[in-house]
C-alpha cells in the first residue's frame, strides 16, 4: 500500500497557476484570507469559503491525499484543541469551529509553501518588508532573520533524530520521561550551532556593504492583480 | 621574498578563561604560500585558523593581517572590515553550518552581494564557479539536501565567489570518498596556481606533500612541534608517532606478522 505523503513546508515542482504567480501576491492573499477565516459566522459563509479553497486547491494542482496527509499527523493537536473547547459554553460547536478554521488555515500555509519554492518566498518577504528599513534596515534584517529561523528547522530535525538515534542504541527509547533530557541536549547543540553559523556569516562580510541588491527579480503580472481583485471582492462580500 | 599576510608572535588563546588551545604560537605566513596546519585532534588547528580570520582574538601576544594589528577595536573599522573580509575567505570544517541561505545560488552570492560587489560581476562569478566546481546542477537546490561532498563543494564556492586573496580551509576533505577528495584538492591547487594564498588544516598525511610547501606540526601541548617542508616532516617519524598522527599497525602477511607505520601517509613500507 503506497504512504499518503506528508509535504507540508516542502514546495512541490510544478507550473499551475499558483506556482506562477508573484510571492508577494500568495503572501497577502494568505494573510487576507487567514483573516477572513474569523469572520465567517453562519454555514453559508463556512460552504462558499470550503468552496474557495477547494478551488485554489485544484489551482495550485494539490492532491487530496496531500492535504490528508499534511492534516494527519496534527490530529492529536485538533484533539486536544476540541477537548479543551468542550469545556466552554457551547463547547461542541464551538470546538468543532475552531478545529475547522485551523484547518483552512493549514490548507492555505499548505497550498503557500508547496507551490513557492523557499527563495522566492523569502524574497517575497524581503520585498513586503522593504517600508521597515527606512528604521535602520529593519525589513531587511527581519527578512533575514525569517531566513535564518527557516534554515534551523531541518538542522533541528537532524540534530533530534541523531539524539534520539544515539539515545536509542544506548537502550533509551523516546518517551515523554525523556523529552527533559533531549530538549536539554537539542539546545545545547542547536546553541553551539548558532555560534558557528554566526561566525560563518561574520566571515562572509555580513551587512558590511550599506547596499544590497538582489540577483532574483520577481514579477508582478496581470495574474497578480487578477487574484488580488478576487481574493479582496471575496474578502469583503464573505465579511459583510 | 613575498610580503608577509600573517604574522604571529607569542600569541595564546584559551576557552572560557581555562580550556588551554593556543599556547605561545610563532609563524608567518607569505603571500602565494600553501600552509598545512597538521597535528591529532583538539591540538589548536581550528582556534588557529579562526584567530586568523578575525572570528576570535589572542588572550596574549598578537596577530598581525596585512600589517594589521587583528582586535575587536580593528573589526570596528568599518572600512577595515570590508577590507579583510574582500581579502580572506574561510571554509568552515562543517559545511551544515557554513550553508545557510534557502538555495545554493543564493549561499554562493550571500557573500559578493554583502560585501558590495555588482549585480553583473556576481552573476559572471557565480556561471564561472558554478562550471568549474561542476556544481551547476544544484544551484536551484536547498543546501541542506545535498551530500556531505556537495555542501563542501558548495562552501569552497560561496568562498571563492568572494575572490579572496587568502583561502582558509578547516579539514576541507574530512569524511569525503577519495573521488571527491580529489576534486577538492583540485580546486584548491588551481586557487594557488592562481596566486591564492591558502591555509588548510588537515590530519590526511597523503594529501599534504601535494597541498602545501610548508608544514606546522601542532602538539597536544598546544604548541608548534616543528615548521619544516612537507618532505622533512613526513620522513619524521618519530615526531609523527609521538603527535598521534601515526601508528604502528601489525598485521599477518603469509603465516608472518608484519608491522610498519600506519595513518595517512599513502605508502605500505614493506620489512
Amino acid at each position: 500500500m503506497k504512504s499518503i505523503p506528508n509535504i507540508f513546508g516542502q514546495y512541490q515542482e510544478g507550473d499551475s497557476f499558483l506556482h506562477r504567480l508573484d510571492p508577494r501576491t500568495k503572501i497577502i492573499s494568505l494573510i487576507i484570507l487567514s483573516g477572513v477565516v474569523f469572520f465567517l459566522v453562519d454555514i453559508t459563509a463556512y460552504i462558499v469559503f470550503t468552496l474557495l479553497m477547494v478551488f485554489v486547491l485544484k489551482l495550485g494542482r494539490v492532491r487530496w491525499r496531500s492535504l490528508w496527509g499534511s492534516l494527519r499527523p496534527l490530529s492529536w493537536l485538533f484533539l486536544l484543541i476540541f477537548l479543551l473547547q468542550l469545556n466552554t459554553p457551547a463547547g461542541l460547536r464551538t470546538g468543532l469551529t475552531v478545529i475547522y478554521r485551523l484547518v483552512l488555515m493549514l490548507t492555505l500555509a499548505l497550498v503557500l509553501t508547496t507551490t513557492t519554492p523557499i527563495f522566492s518566498l523569502t524574497m517575497g518577504l524581503r520585498k513586503l518588508l522593504t517600508p521597515l528599513d527606512l528604521f535602520e534596515q529593519l525589513g531587511d534584517k527581519i527578512a533575514f532573520m525569517l531566513t535564518m529561523a527557516l534554515r534551523f528547522i531541518p538542522l533541528t530535525a537532524e540534530e533530534n533524530q541523531k539524539i534520539n538515534e544515539a539515545q536509542r542504541v544506548r537502550g533509551v527509547e523516546p518517551s515523554p520521561k525523556n523529552l527533559p533530557l533531549l530538549v536539554y541536549i537539542l539546545l545545547v547543540n542547536v546553541l553551539k550551532k548558532s555560534e558557528e553559523l554566526a561566525g560563518a556569516i561574520e566571515s562572509r562580510g555580513y551587512r558590511l556593504y550599506p547596499r544590497r541588491t538582489s540577483l532574483i527579480t520577481l514579477r508582478f503580472g496581470y495574474r497578480d492583480i487578477v487574484a488580488l481583485l478576487v481574493v479582496g471582492v471575496f474578502s469583503v462580500g464573505a465579511s459583510l | 621574498m613575498s610580503e608577509i599576510i600573517f604574522e604571529l608572535k607569542e600569541v595564546f588563546y584559551s576557552y572560557l578563561s581555562r580550556f588551554p588551545a593556543l599556547c605561545g604560537i610563532d609563524l608567518q605566513i607569505r603571500k602565494g604560500e600553501k600552509i598545512a596546519v597538521i597535528g591529532a585532534n583538539g591540538t589548536g588547528k581550528s582556534t588557529l585558523l579562526q584567530l586568523l580570520d578575525g572570528l576570535i582574538f589572542p588572550d596574549k601576544g598578537v596577530i598581525k593581517a596585512f600589517g594589521v594589528e587583528l582586535s575587536e577595536k580593528a573589526f570596528e573599522d568599518e572600512a577595515f572590515s570590508l577590507d579583510f573580509r574582500k581579502k580572506v575567505g574561510f571554509v568552515f570544517q562543517n559545511p551544515e553550518v557554513q550553508l545557510f541561505c534557502p538555495s545554493v545560488k543564493e549561499d554562493i552570492i550571500f557573500g559578493p552581494l554583502q560585501l558590495g560587489v555588482s549585480p553583473e560581476l556576481i552573476k559572471t562569478r557565480l556561471a564561472a564557479i558554478a562550471a568549474e566546481l561542476d556544481i551547476s546542477e544544484l544551484l536551484e537546490r536547498a543546501p541542506h539536501h545535498l551530500s556531505i561532498g556537495e555542501k563542501r563543494k558548495v562552501a569552497i564556492a560561496s568562498v571563492l565567489a568572494i575572490e579572496p586573496e587568502v583561502i582558509i580551509l578547516d579539514e576541507p576533505t574530512a569524511g569525503l570518498d577519495p573521488l571527491t577528495s580529489r576534486h577538492i584538492i583540485d580546486i584548491i591547487l588551481r586557487a594557488n596556481k592562481a596566486g591564492k594564498t591558502i591555509i588548510i588544516s588537515t590530519h590526511d598525511l597523503h594529501i599534504v606533500e601535494e597541498i602545501a610547501d610548508k608544514v606546522y606540526v601542532f602538539s597536544h601541548e598546544k604548541k608548534i612541534v616543528k615548521c619544516g617542508a612537507p618532505a622533512e616532516i613526513l620522513a619524521d617519524v618519530p615526531l609523527l608517532q609521538s603527535n598521534n598522527l601515526v601508528h604502528i599497525h601489525a598485521h599477518q602477511h603469509n603465516n608472518m606478522i608484519h608491522t610498519h607505520q600506519h595513518g595517512s601517509l599513502g605508502h605500505h613500507p614493506e620489512d
